[in-house]
């Protein structure tokens, strides 16, 4: 059901965890019990044989998906509570998806990670987890999903919630919540369960329905160029403002090459000629030529890093490669940057199934987590990811594929 | 800093089509005509200040419906695109049609082929498509930067990481890319931001004899549903109330539960 709610900016959520921990089962739940399944969606879900509902259909739409049992791509799928709209993110939980659980859990600000009562903590668990930290996600919500299956049992929950916790904490993260659950039969999902007396917290819903969307925290000004458009014998920079604001007149200065300019003109897109602040899409005029794509206009006053090397925190999702490189492996993508970059050292690396540490630093492995010493090939524009995440988030991208996606911690000499 | 949704959904589209924009070197527009094409053609004007820096394609199967054609002409003109129509002559002149052939190959011929044609002879590198995730279960695994082979299937087993707005635009040869800038947007959204903007409405979608039209297609196989709707706020109205799905009315998704999943994995919008 669709409600007034409809026309505010939605939360997003991703649901992530091991692999048949109940991931697509509990979203499939949710959109049920929310009675956001179409008539057709809702004849489509499949009935097991002992008459409960295969809820994982509503979301694992692919063919092979269903026929194998598995979520392969992650699937954003909309839905209004009664008090806000939410986007719902589904995860795979299979090592071989990493990449397509990296593209949801990046475009989400929540995360619910889910953890099978009865299996408990399993590597995917610990992945995820440590992927979440990785690319910013801070809000953890932890289902203990199948409570039906270990009889709803008090001190099994409280020993897998105090688990979870533990390895939260290890990698300098937290939950705002634990939940007993059975997504199956709908225990504390959207309903109160009546065979969990001993929980008093809140439902999935509850908890989810009470977040603040996160609010944008304010920061000087950042523009980082996106493109150039000539039109009636102007230059128009396109782009979006990331932080602060930007209105005719004000000083600037453009990076990486370290120039003072001034703004003649904001033209924002609904014809606005006043300003713009982050979020929006204007076109920007300034007294200075020569600008192109990559190229940042910010505040004079408080200017991020510019920088031709960088300590980077980094997952490694495609190959092997020996440290450091010889030459450029790729390019370096930071906002509308690219610059050819090389990985000049391995400074601490991590198994990420595990969170062991591998001794070993003149290499780095698929899926391995670590912290590395990167050389770009010009100076680039960057802060650190606790100061301003829209200029610390990196990737590293090969011509054919994305090789790497992380933070930035710091510059380096 | 705006938190009003559809101001959010406008700059979310406009960043992804200045992306498509300053990342090919080929880009091409597809109007269908219908709402969502519609929408998606104006946030490009708004992106470029009023004049889209590209062509825009339409697809003509020849099957359309006489309104959707006078709009078409009509607002190409108020608008001055560069409108380059798209049709398989070949197919056509062997009477490929609804009446002698079933749907899946009228769609195959008339549209994909169509396209396919159309790339070989502009050589576009990346195509903005209107598409959004609410439609259909398998469009929303979409990304928002989606490569397609020279046959044009979609891998959907092995997506390309989509990493927050850092588009990754390479590809092989041969290969084209399909950028979706409307995925976030659901139906409502869509007919709330028509509204705001003052977009110009296609009077098939409002209610004439107690029925309308939801999805516009080709005019053989597609229905209109019962409705009296016959305004933008009748229509949000009717939406909110309802749980039947938008594509309910267009017959090629309904001759097999996986005929979506298979159109698109050999090209189809």
């Amino acid at each position: 059901m669709i409600t007034a709610a409809n026309d505010t900016v939605p939360l997003r959520v991703t649901f992530v965890g091991h692999v048949d921990h109940g991931k697509s089962t509990l979203i499939g739940r949710i959109l049920f019990d929310a009675g956001a399944l179409s008539t057709a969606a809702r004849a489509d879900l499949r009935r097991e044989e002992d008459g409960t509902i295969d809820f994982a259909f509503a979301v694992d739409a692919l063919r092979e998906e269903r026929e194998r049992h598995i979520t392969i791509d992650t699937t954003r799928t909309p839905f209004v509570s009664e008090t806000r709209p939410y986007e719902i993110i589904d995860a795979p939980g299979h090592p071989e998806f990493l990449k397509n659980m990296l593209s949801g859990a990046t475009s989400a600000d929540t995360a619910v990670l889910i953890v099978d009562a009865s299996l408990g903590l399993e590597e995917q668990t610990f992945r995820h987890a440590l992927l979440l930290r990785l690319v910013g996600v801070q809000r953890i919500l932890v289902a203990v999903n199948k409570m039906d299956l270990c009889d709803f049992d008090e001190e099994r929950y409280r020993a897998l919630a105090g688990e979870t916790e533990v390895l939260l904490g290890s990698i300098g993260s937290a939950s705002f919540a634990t939940v007993p659950i059975s997504a199956r039969h709908g225990d504390n999902v959207f309903h109160r369960s009546d065979r969990t007396p001993w929980y008093e917290g809140p439902t999935i819903l509850e908890a989810l329905d009470v977040l603040p969307v996160e609010p944008e925290r304010s920061h000087p000004l950042r523009f980082p160029v996106q493109d150039v458009l000539e039109r009636d014998g102007h230059t128009l920079l396109l782009g979006r403002v990331e932080g602060g604001s930007i209105q005719p007149g004000r000083p600037v200065r453009l990076l990486p090459r370290d120039e003072l300019a001034r703004v003649r003109e904001v033209r924002s897109l609904d014809g606005r000629l006043d300003g713009a602040a982050a979020g929006d899409c204007p076109a920007i005029v300034v007294d200075a030529g020569g600008l192109r794509r990559g190229d940042v206009l910010v505040d004079p006053n408080h200017l991020p890093l510019t920088v031709e090397s960088a300590r980077v925190t980094v997952f490694w999702m495609r190959g092997s490669v020996s440290i450091p490189t010889e030459g450029a492996i790729g390019e370096a993508r930071v906002a509308t940057q690219l610059v050819p970059v090389r990985i000049r050292a391995v400074n601490r690396r991590f198994e990420s199934a595990t969170l062991d540490e591998i001794p070993e630093r003149d290499c780095l492995a698929e899926t391995d987590v670590a912290e590395v010493v990167l050389d770009f090939e010009r100076p680039i524009v960057l802060e650190t990811h606790n100061d301003f995440p829209p200029l610390g988030r990196i990737t590293i991208e090969s011509s054919q594929d994305v090789l790497a996606a992380g933070i930035v911690r710091g510059g380096e000499a | 800093v705006t938190t009003d949704r559809l101001s959010r959904l406008e700059a979310e589209s406009v960043y992804v089509i200045r992306e498509a924009r300053a990342r090919f070197t080929n880009l091409a527009l597809l109007w269908s005509i219908g709402k969502d094409s519609t929408t998606l053609l104006w946030l490009c004007r708004k992106a470029f200040f009023g004049e889209i820096p590209f062509p825009v394609v339409h697809i003509d199967t020849t099957f359309k419906f006489p309104e959707m054609y006078a709009f078409r002409d009509e607002w190409a003109r108020r608008w001055n695109l560069d409108l380059k129509i798209a049709r398989n002559d070949d197919a056509l002149s062997r009477g490929v049609s609804y009446e002698t052939h079933d749907a899946l190959t009228c769609c195959d011929q008339l549209k994909t082929v169509a396209l396919k044609q159309a790339i070989a002879r502009e050589g576009y590198d990346a195509l903005l498509v209107g598409i959004r995730r609410d439609e259909h279960g398998v469009r929303a695994k979409e990304r928002f930067f989606s490569p397609r082979d020279d046959a044009f299937r979609w891998n959907y087993e092995d997506q390309p990481a989509e990493l927050w707005d850092h588009y990754h635009t390479g590809r092989e040869e041969g290969d084209h890319f399909r950028v979706h800038p409307l995925l976030g947007w659901t139906e409502i959204d869509v007919w709330r931001y028509t509204q705001r903007e003052g977009l110009p409405v296609n009077e098939l979608y409002f209610s004439r004899g107690g029925l309308r039209y939801r999805s516009l297609g080709c005019m053989p196989i597609t229905k209109p549903m019962p409705s009296e709707a016959r305004t933008i706020g009748a229509i949000v109205d009717e939406l909110e109330s309802t749980d039947v799905s938008e594509r309910s009315g267009r017959a090629q998704d309904k001759e097999e539960l996986d005929t979506m999943q298979k159109l698109r994995a050999l090209g189809y919008m």
